[in-house]
């Protein structure tokens, strides 16, 4: 143990406070695995009080922590810190209570977000944020990112189910946020954490909003010759004044990849496939999808296929939720961005994807929430080949340009973390950019908790060039 | 000093009167009385910022002015189809989007999507040293920067002035029906409650007239299908009637503008809670007649209306017995008569009931607003 962390040992035995490089090497790295730092030690806490002691000695002594679940960040948002410790919060881990009269559950941050859903579902209830790898990510990093998924366009980001919250600030004060009603209070702290990105401090305890599940669904899978058309056959959806639970579009190279994974039998020689998907009282969803029937048909579409059953729908989902993943089989490294546009100018911001891509050589598959504008790019590269990291960099950073000088932001739902840090001046003026110091500051007059992440020039982490997290290679999780 | 605010024709105005005035406290059309006032502070009006900035349709979402009144963009999104789900509060008596926004006050459609918290998705303000600072964006979908649209909900200018805002909003429903049932104490009505509320149904407003121990289930959407879906609600949950549709239109009408209670120039209060806790404390309030009840968003707000301000300190106590915080948000005549009688004491009156204490706020506070221009929480 280096002696940075004396002290330290007092609050955690040594199996549960980890120094060795062997143990640490599996905590260098997030899901942006293009980056990593080894830290100083992990500590895994097995309840709030040793998260707020851990906390507490790191405010003491200066040293910088960075709190973490699955560590499936696609920003970087969970990437260690060279002179600071890691808390592991997994052990943390239980659904703390589960009010179906309410509607509510109250979670520890280790809890993994598919497990609240399965808990609520014997009461016909869930937890409705969805993020691709959500049978392996925790309520706290949702919390931490505002996560979204594929739903966010009818139900919202995870900020939008989050009502409540103790954390322990940097400072190590113990707050509470919020609470067991939906409406509040005085300024709302709930929201203001939630997105806050491990800067003010650590979750301990989340309050989350439960749903009841919706009794139907009708999803659709569209196959079209062109991505305009695609495009165009969104627009109507939105123009038609129904409301679905998710409006997504895929590409070629995007289906193709998707294809070869995992045989999801989308429409052949499709420039691009749409996927609707309505959801509610069976009454309504008969109503609607005659609706949606009706005005898909006026457009260009050359392939319909209507989810017979469930196992129907999930195969279509299948092709989409696997999508990131599969493109490992395209190319052995990407790197994925998740700006937004303006949805009426999606097409326009594709149109100069695709110039980007021939202009620098490197192929761009196109996976996105067309119902939000929220593109998901995935800049294919070779990282064994000299230089390709840090032209895909540069590719991925005049994305997010595009996305700014369009109107839109630098993440939809990935959050800004380390990856995208450099272009939140380009996205908020000097005034608004200190003003978010400012409040950083007082929650973390240190600036210990999280640092390198949201705000340019903190300490950079090495960069590496080795391919998918090990979970995505195993099919575990998936990017959003 | 003066009760009449300085009213602001431009953003130019307004950063100059911060700039040259001790402390500043940005008001609308005054239609929450208790938070339009406080002593020691100027007064400085937006309501002349009004007026669309942006629509755009296609995106789900506009950009208005603070000072803009809710009804006219209420107005605007009606045309083309639109509508702000969280049936905002207060509209006929003028509310602005700002004073919306920084009372934290939805209405009973909060129930379904969510409240103002969750479709505003960016503002400008402006700070103590007369800057713009913006929060969020406009597009429906962004992760970068802190959440300041959200932290502004519920704010009562304390951190600074709202000045333009954007909010998300969706297609607004072809049509509406209500179904009230009556029920003979609050603990099966409740009960009731949670079933409708965790049913398939989808429901857009529940709400329960305690004094009457009367819930009204709103469903919305095409007409084709309401008729089907009232059939099982009628169904289920009988006995019970449907409101004719200008008995339900007045029905929610006085909800949204708080103009339920009967009494004349009522104080009223809001009050989260939960289900667990109006069963707590609904009989006791119910037993002054002095004080009605409405409660709304699924049993996750209570409006409490007060027939005078004397009963404020019994009400301040019952709410203390459940830890529970309420904010008095009208009405203005009794805001003015307390204006007069304690200039100096008691700035924030109409905070009651038990609030948590934190250091977090004033820390905030602090970092936001160093010059502390705008009044203390």
């Amino acid at each position: 143990m280096v002696d940075t962390l004396a002290g330290l040992d007092s609050i955690f035995p040594a199996d549960r406070m980890l120094c060795d490089p062997a143990y640490l090497a599996a905590f260098e790295s997030d899901g942006l695995t293009a980056f990593r730092t080894k830290p100083l030690g992990v500590v895994i806490p097995e309840s709030a009080d040793e998260v707020i002691s851990a906390v507490r000695w790191c405010h003491d002594n200066k040293v910088p922590f960075v709190a973490r679940g699955s560590g499936t960040s696609l920003s970087g948002g969970s990437l260690p810190v060279a002179e600071g410790i890691v808390i592991a919060l997994n052990r943390l881990n239980r659904i703390l209570s589960l009010d179906p009269l309410e509607r509510l559950a109250v979670v520890e941050p280790g809890v993994v977000n598919q497990h609240v859903s399965n808990a609520a579902a014997p009461h016909g209830l869930y937890y409705a944020p969805d993020p691709s790898s959500q049978s392996i990510c925790t309520i706290g990093g949702n919390v931490a990112f505002n996560s979204g998924g594929a739903h966010c366009l009818k139900y919202g980001m995870t900020s939008n189910h989050v009502i409540g919250c103790k954390a322990v600030l940097a400072t190590g004060e113990v707050v509470e946020m919020g609470g067991p009603s939906v409406e509040g209070l005085g300024p709302d702290f709930t929201g203001l954490f939630c997105g806050s990105e491990g800067l003010f401090g650590v979750a301990l305890e989340v309050t989350l909003r439960l749903l009841p599940k919706p009794q139907c669904f009708h999803t659709v899978l569209v196959g079209y010759r062109s991505l305009q058309a695609a495009g165009d056959a969104v627009s109507a959806v939105i123009d038609s004044g129904l409301l679905p639970g998710a409006l997504e579009i895929m590409d070629a190279l995007s289906i193709e990849a998707a294809e070869a994974a995992v045989a999801c039998g989308y429409p052949e020689g499709a420039a691009a496939v749409l996927i609707v998907e309505l959801e509610g009282p069976e009454e309504r969803i008969k109503y609607e999808r005659e609706c949606l029937d009706a005005l898909l048909a006026k457009t260009d579409a050359f392939a319909y296929r209507v989810a017979e059953d469930e196992t129907d729908r999930l195969s279509i989902w299948r092709g989409r939720k696997s999508a990131f993943s599969a493109v490992g089989r395209l190319s052995p490294d990407f790197l994925v961005q998740d700006g937004v546009v303006p949805r009426k100018r999606l097409g326009e911001a594709l149109v100069k994807i695709e110039e980007l891509s021939e202009n620098s050589g490197m192929r761009i598959a196109n996976v996105f929430h067309a119902g939000d504008g929220n593109l998901h790019p995935l800049i294919m590269f070779d990282g064994k080949e000299e230089g390709a990291l840090h032209h895909a960099e540069q590719v991925a950073a005049e994305l997010s340009r595009i996305c700014i000088e369009m109107g839109g932001s630098i993440t939809g739902e990935h959050g800004v973390g380390m990856e995208k840090r450099d272009f939140m001046p380009e996205m908020y003026d000097p005034i608004s950019m200190e003003m978010m110091a400012e409040v950083r500051r007082a929650m973390d007059p240190h600036w210990i908790a999280n640092p390198g992440k949201m705000f340019p020039g903190d300490e950079a982490p090495a960069l590496s060039n080795v391919g998918l997290h090990p979970l995505e290679k195993a099919g575990v999780i998936s990017r959003e | 000093m003066s009760k009449d605010p300085l009213i602001a024709n431009s953003v130019d105005d307004l950063a100059n009167w911060v700039k040259s005035e001790n402390c500043v406290l940005p008001v609308g059309n005054q239609t929450k009385g208790p938070l339009s006032l406080m002593p020691g502070c100027r007064l400085v009006s937006l309501k002349r910022l009004n007026g669309l900035i942006e629509y755009e349709p296609s995106e789900f979402t506009f950009t208005a002015w603070a000072g803009s009144r809710v009804e006219e963009i209420e107005g605007e999104l009606s045309q083309r189809g639109q509508y702000l789900p969280f049936d905002p509060i207060m509209s006929k008596a003028g509310a602005t989007l700002g004073g919306t926004l920084a009372s934290g006050l939805s209405g009973p459609g909060r129930f379904r999507f969510g409240g103002v918290r969750d479709f505003c998705i960016g503002v400008h303000w402006m700070d103590g040293q007369g800057r713009l600072v913006r929060g969020g964006g406009k597009v429906v979908k962004n992760a970068a920067g802190f959440d300041f649209p959200k932290f502004m909900v519920g704010s009562m200018g304390r951190f600074g002035i709202l000045v333009d805002m954007t909010f998300k909003v969706f297609p607004k429903p072809c049509r509406s029906q209500t179904w009230c049932s009556v029920f003979d104490d609050h603990h099966s009505a409740m009960n009731t409650l949670a079933e409708v509320a965790a049913s398939r149904l989808e429901v857009d407003a529940l709400d329960y007239r305690p004094e009457r121990k009367e819930l009204a289930i709103r469903l919305s959407g095409p007409e084709e299908v309401l008729p089907l879906l009232m059939k099982e609600i009628s169904g289920r949950w009988a006995p019970g009637r449907e409101l004719s549709e200008q008995e339900a239109l007045k029905y929610w009408e006085q909800v949204k503008n708080l103009s339920w209670s009967g009494f004349e120039q009522p104080l009223m209060i809001k009050v989260p809670l939960n289900l667990t806790k109006f069963l707590a404390i609904g009989d006791n309030l119910s037993k002054n007649d002095c004080c009605r009840l409405h409660l709304s968003v699924g049993g996750n707000l209570a409006w409490i209306a007060l027939q005078s301000r004397e009963h404020l300190p019994w009400l301040s106590d019952q709410l203390r017995s459940q830890e529970l915080p309420g904010l008095v948000v009208a009405n203005h005549r009794h805001a003015e008569q307390r204006l007069e009688s304690d200039e100096v004491v008691d700035r924030n009156w109409f905070q009651i009931g038990l609030w948590p204490e934190s250091k977090m706020i004033q820390s905030v506070k602090v970092a936001m607003d160093p010059l502390a221009k705008f009044p203390g929480v």
